[in-house]
């Protein structure tokens, strides 16, 4: 099914063809594609199953925050392949299925749990059968096999300082970046794909506009680490002292793990997408907007060919034009349930069943608040879900930053400018802290 | 597949089991996670919190959905050799 490979734009980044193996069955890709995007085009939607009920799952996130496609690659359990690049020769396993993720008996669990399985009280009496049911379901618990072993080296933990360390390169973190290294403060910005730009690129003229405002921050001096994920906040310094925030902030590289001490923080992580909640809404086949668009763009592969929208989150509008206009068709009305079997095979809109391969939901986006929580900043509800309380750029802890749609700023130029001020303001405070 | 709305795709939490949680007294956001699982699994709440707080919204009341679970670090996978290296000095 390589037609659903489309001409790549300017974001895709498609290299040289590759091969690997997929629970034994060859896959061509390219390389620059996720295993995830490269699956998806080769038609291959059942990435893994679910731990309970063993229900088919495939890309959602498409970004590497949720754990719909954990697979084993090359003897290394829970890889996330929506993020992990091809390589030739690679081997893919499917795994928490019997005997794969394609066909797996233990599918039952989800026909004869019906409504759902309530671990609280199943099989808990008689004593003797819960003693049996105990013992089988801890062979059959757990999320994979453990790793093939092999000697593992263990890089050295570095450390840095910096002025300001923004994290997160979609539009308001590098706004930020570019007007904190302007403002004459050292930056690190870092980010977690393989390259800048997030939401940005899929703006017509994105990819320039993203490498700008890169170039603007490697020209004042700031550098950005790409592939590198802030993962934890840290106040203490290890030995029971405590710092204060935004204490270090510990960033892992393709390499190692790097403790970075900033004078300032700039939080523009952006937002978490959220499942549509209607019955059959884990499919392979329902993903995010933003996944959608990250397969488009990024990968050039059409996510589907006949396209249902639920909600109408920040990303809808772009993932219903660019997806008519890479040829899908797009489902009208709004679905109220999903079936399927592997995966996505249509919609319940006004009580009719309507045929789809793809459903693309928005509107329930999780502002991603974790380093900010972990600084102790201030979280109030907004919609669904919590955002940090801001005045201005500011959070309600001192040095703590936080810009872009994190802080609910919508639309480009918004983000753009809220991670500009953003990133006056944290310079402005690393003056005035600084040495 | 059986028409299930999966709440927590790590854990398999259904939206039933939540509300019959919150009826049976998990009234907010941690209770309800430490009864059913939500957002325990490898993504940590990235994906479901937001859902889980809409239920309890709708079952409870706005008050309800005030509260959050803790993240904590490391909010994503670290491989553990990464952990076991030498500190620099």
């Amino acid at each position: 099914m390589d037609s659903a490979r489309l001409e790549p734009g300017p974001a895709c980044s498609r290299g040289e063809p590759v091969t690997f193996r997929f629970d034994g069955r060859a896959v061509a890709a390219f390389e620059g594609e996720t295993l995830g995007a490269a699956l998806h085009a080769a038609g291959e939607r059942v990435l893994m199953r679910s731990i309970k009920y063993h229900r088919p799952r495939g890309l959602f996130c498409n970004v590497g925050k949720c754990a719909n496609c954990l697979v084993r690659v090359d003897g290394t359990p829970n890889v996330r392949a929506c993020v992990t690049p091809v390589r030739d020769g690679m081997v893919v396993e499917t795994q928490n299925a019997f005997p794969s993720a394609r066909r797996d008996f233990l599918g039952v669990f989800d026909r004869v749990y019906r409504r759902n399985l309530d671990m609280h009280t199943r099989f808990t009496r008689p004593a003797p059968v819960a003693w049996v049911f105990n013992r089988v379901v801890r062979r059959m618990a757990g999320l994979g096999r453990i790793p093939d072993l092999r000697p593992l080296r263990k890089p050295a933990i570095a450390r840095e300082e910096v002025d300001v360390l923004v994290v997160g390169a979609g539009p308001s973190g590098l706004a930020a970046a570019a007007a904190a290294a302007e403002g004459a403060a050292s930056v690190l910005l870092v980010e977690e794909a393989d390259r800048v730009g997030a939401t940005l690129l899929f703006e017509p003229d994105g990819v320039a506009r993203a490498d700008d405002l890169a170039r603007r921050v490697t020209d004042a001096g700031g550098r950005i680490l790409t592939r590198t994920v802030a993962f934890g906040c840290y106040l203490t310094d290890g030995k029971g002292n405590g710092l204060p925030a935004p204490g270090v902030v510990a960033v892992m590289t393709p390499e190692r793990v790097v403790q970075v001490k900033a004078r300032a923080l700039v939080v523009a992580t952006g937002y978490h997408e959220t499942p549509p909640m209607l019955p059959g809404n884990d499919l392979p086949g329902v993903m995010g907007a933003r996944a959608a668009l990250v397969l488009l763009h990024r990968h050039g592969v059409l996510p589907g060919r006949e396209a249902a929208f639920v909600g109408e989150g920040p990303l809808a509008a772009r993932a219903r034009e660019d997806l008519a206009k890479a040829g899908a068709r797009v489902v009208e009305g709004a679905p109220t349930e999903v079936f399927g079997g592997r995966g996505v095979e249509g919609v319940v809109v006004d009580d009719r069943k309507a045929s789809a391969d793809l459903v693309v939901c928005s509107g329930d986006e999780t502002p991603r608040v974790e380093l900010l929580q972990q600084c102790g900043a201030r979280l109030a509800p907004a919609g669904n879900a919590l955002a940090p309380v801001t005045d201005g750029a500011a959070t309600s802890v001192r040095g703590v930053f936080a810009a872009g749609s994190v802080a609910g700023a919508r639309g480009l130029d918004e983000r753009l400018a809220a991670g500009a001020r953003a990133g006056e303001a944290a310079a402005a405070h690393a003056r005035s802290v600084g040495k | 597949m059986t028409p299930k709305c999966i709440v927590c795709t790590c854990e398999d939490v259904t939206d039933v089991e939540l509300r019959e949680a919150i009826r049976a007294g998990c009234t907010d956001l941690e209770s309800l996670k430490r009864y059913t699982g939500f957002g325990t699994g490898p993504c940590q709440g990235k994906t479901c919190v937001t859902l889980a707080r809409r239920i309890l919204v709708e079952e409870v009341g706005p008050e309800a959905g005030a509260g959050g679970i803790t993240y904590r670090a490391p909010t994503q996978p670290v491989p553990l050799r990464f952990l076991a290296g030498e500190d620099a000095p």
